[in-house]
């Protein structure tokens, strides 16, 4: 097991290499100059081109990077071009909040989601599966951003219950989240319940009802362990989903989180902000693929042993 | 009589098709007694395995559902008992093996614990006994190194380690009767000679019955008391083994036996019966098996025989009822 994951965890490394080169050219062939945005729109050539050999965008593409990576290396992630400060603080500054609401928005997802599947499966073309399936196309049709304004509109505006934005207390976080979640756990609940109803029609589920089990220990005992490796290929291609979904949440409700950071600096051009951000993005991604493998590995003997 | 454990009377079951309710089984009535094993032989589609379905009412996954008749075991009818009833019979008082050793464990459970199941569901014993329970049950049916067997997943067994372990699972709480559906069709030659003397072992020891489903006659001759010959899911005849091999009355038994090769025959081609099995959309209307035999006679078409019993041999024929009723057929 162990010998498993220090496996993969060492092939993470070319391929971070590969995905920290990509992000990086496809940063500077944005159109736009960070140099002259900061100059301001009355500075001359001149001026521009003495900020731009300060910042070292006059070298040639592949020396910058080698110099980001070295940097990179030494744990700097260089300063923003904007105000200047150590883009590690100003992640660190957003991440917490950030971390935060994908965190509940994932795990209530997962949980609500694989309920209403197990649900739905079990009571398969009744109305409790019915009523699961449309709540769970809801989730799906209805974009998180619309879910987010009338969220707002209901619970700030109309019943002033909840804050309109901003990350200050537990209240705050909570539709957000929500918004956030629906799309995801509306995708778990038809998988979880499509996956299920697969699983009991299997032979090893009328073994265990030859041997007199109860419909509980067949779901919960044999089934669900089985259905499940489909549920978490999909839960963690949505983690991804779920990143992006944060960039637009963060902004309906004034989020403050890397999201909104990513926006402004893309808007300001500030290379070295959104170079890390997409970087730490991808980070989160290849980690959270790696753990949907090694989760497989636990509900799948056959993986394991390979 | 002598001890009878299960009666089967007049059993009915209907598939819910788009046609409407499709009967696949149309009224069968057989016993088995204690200590017995009673084979169901005839071809795919026949209906044998819906019956042993109907048995132990696993049909839950199936659009199938028993419309009549009634399962009587051990003085107990089966069918109206409320379903936790019938769970506290499953797997305690009636056992069942499957024919897909592969696929009728459960893939991502250790073996240990699906033998646990049973053995402290129904013997209400603490896991570290149903654990060594599990253990010595392992041991009897023949399978080596049991205690780490325990330990492994169902992927890393042969197909006969695996139904070995079917088997014992069916076992572990002594039932009085085992049904086993078709348990050797997905195992090698060798492999099913060693399963059905395990099977005739584990049989004579504790004296449970068995209704063995299949469509091998060869296995049939191996292991059977007495045989029932389905087809269309009818009974077509019954009678003991011996009788049934020496005797055969209906010209689909014939059939059947006649299609089993024999070594040394000097025949090259092997003996199939024409055609097909009707579909139940389609079904003649006289003898089921009228389109398909050789002997066929005019009556057959128009009206389908009963099932009688002589001397403990029973068959669904004209060509018998005639001779013995001496009705007259011919108008």
């Amino acid at each position: 097991m162990w010998q498993y994951i220090i496996k993969r965890v060492l092939g993470l490394i070319p391929l971070i290499l590969v995905v920290s080169f990509v992000i990086f050219m496809f940063i500077h062939l944005i159109p736009g100059d960070p140099a002259r945005l900061i100059a301001g729109k009355k500075a001359t050539l001149e001026e521009v081109q003495v900020i731009r050999e300060n910042l070292g965008l006059n070298k040639p593409l592949i020396e910058q990077y080698i110099v980001y990576l070295k940097d990179l290396l030494a744990g700097n992630l260089g300063y923003s071009i904007q105000s200047g400060a150590p883009v590690s603080e100003l992640i660190g500054e957003r991440i917490m909040p950030t971390l935060g609401l994908t965190f509940i928005s994932i795990v209530w997802a997962l949980v609500v989601g694989i309920l209403l599947g197990v649900i739905s499966a079990v009571f398969r073309n009744k109305w409790p599966d019915h009523i699961g399936m449309v709540t769970a196309v809801s989730g799906i049709s209805l974009p998180n951003f619309w879910v987010g304004l009338v969220l707002i509109q209901l619970f700030s505006v109309q019943l002033g219950l909840l804050p309109t934005g901003g990350a200050e207390d537990w209240k705050s976080y909570l539709m957000p989240s929500f918004a956030l979640g629906a799309g995801i756990m509306a995708m778990i609940a038809r998988f979880t319940r499509s996956s299920l109803v697969n699983t009991l029609k299997q032979d090893y589920i009328r073994t265990g009802r030859a041997k007199g089990l109860s419909g509980n220990a067949i779901v919960f005992g044999h089934a669900l362990k089985n259905s499940l490796i489909p549920v978490v290929t999909i839960a963690g291609l949505q983690f991804g989903f779920l990143l992006g979904g944060s960039v637009v949440v963060e902004t309906v409700f004034s989020f403050p989180g890397l999201g909104r950071l990513l926006i402004d600096s893309i808007q300001m051009r500030d290379y070295p902000v959104v170079q890390a951000e997409i970087l730490l993005f991808s980070l989160q991604f290849i980690l959270v693929n790696l753990l949907v493998d090694i989760i497989y590995s636990f509900l799948n003997p056959k993986i394991r042993y390979e | 009589m002598m001890d009878q454990l299960l009666q089967v009377k007049n059993l009915k079951t209907a598939f819910r098709t788009d046609h409407g309710m499709q009967t696949v089984v149309h009224g069968i009535s057989f016993h088995v007694n204690k200590g017995e094993i009673v084979g169901i032989v005839g071809e795919s589609g026949c209906g044998k395995s819906v019956t042993s379905l109907s048995i132990m009412r696993l049909l839950h996954d199936t659009p199938g559902e028993i419309i009549d008749g009634e399962v009587i075991f051990k003085d107990q009818n089966l069918l109206p008992l409320p379903e936790k009833k019938m769970k506290s019979y499953r797997g305690k008082e009636l056992s069942m093996i499957f024919q897909e050793p592969m696929t009728s464990l459960n893939p991502v459970l250790k073996i240990g614990k699906q033998l646990r199941e049973p053995i402290q569901l129904h013997l209400k014993v603490s896991k570290p006994d149903a654990h060594q329970h599990a253990i010595k049950i392992l041991e009897s049916v023949g399978i080596p190194r049991a205690k780490e067997i325990m330990e492994e997943y169902p992927h890393q067994l042969s197909g006969g380690m695996r139904q070995r372990i079917m088997i014992a699972m069916a076992v572990s709480c002594k039932p009085s009767l085992l049904i086993a559906d078709e348990p050797t069709t997905a195992l090698d030659v060798t492999i099913q000679a060693q399963i059905l003397n395990l099977m005739k072992d584990i049989q004579q020891q504790s004296n449970m019955g068995i209704l063995m489903i299949t469509h091998d006659l060869g296995v049939v001759a191996e292991v059977c008391d007495r045989v029932i010959v389905m087809y269309a899911g009818r009974i077509v005849e019954e009678s003991t083994i011996v009788e049934l091999f020496e005797k055969p009355k209906h010209p689909y038994t014939k059939g059947l036996i006649a299609s089993v090769p024999k070594i040394g025959s000097g025949v090259n081609r092997l003996h199939s019966i024409p055609g097909t099995v009707p579909s139940p959309t389609n079904m003649p209307i006289g003898c089921k098996f009228a389109p398909r035999c050789k002997d066929v006679l005019d009556m057959c078409h128009i009206e389908e025989p009963s099932l009688i019993e002589k001397d403990g041999h029973s068959c669904r024929c004209w060509l018998y009822q005639d001779q013995r009723q001496g009705a007259i057929i011919n108008e």
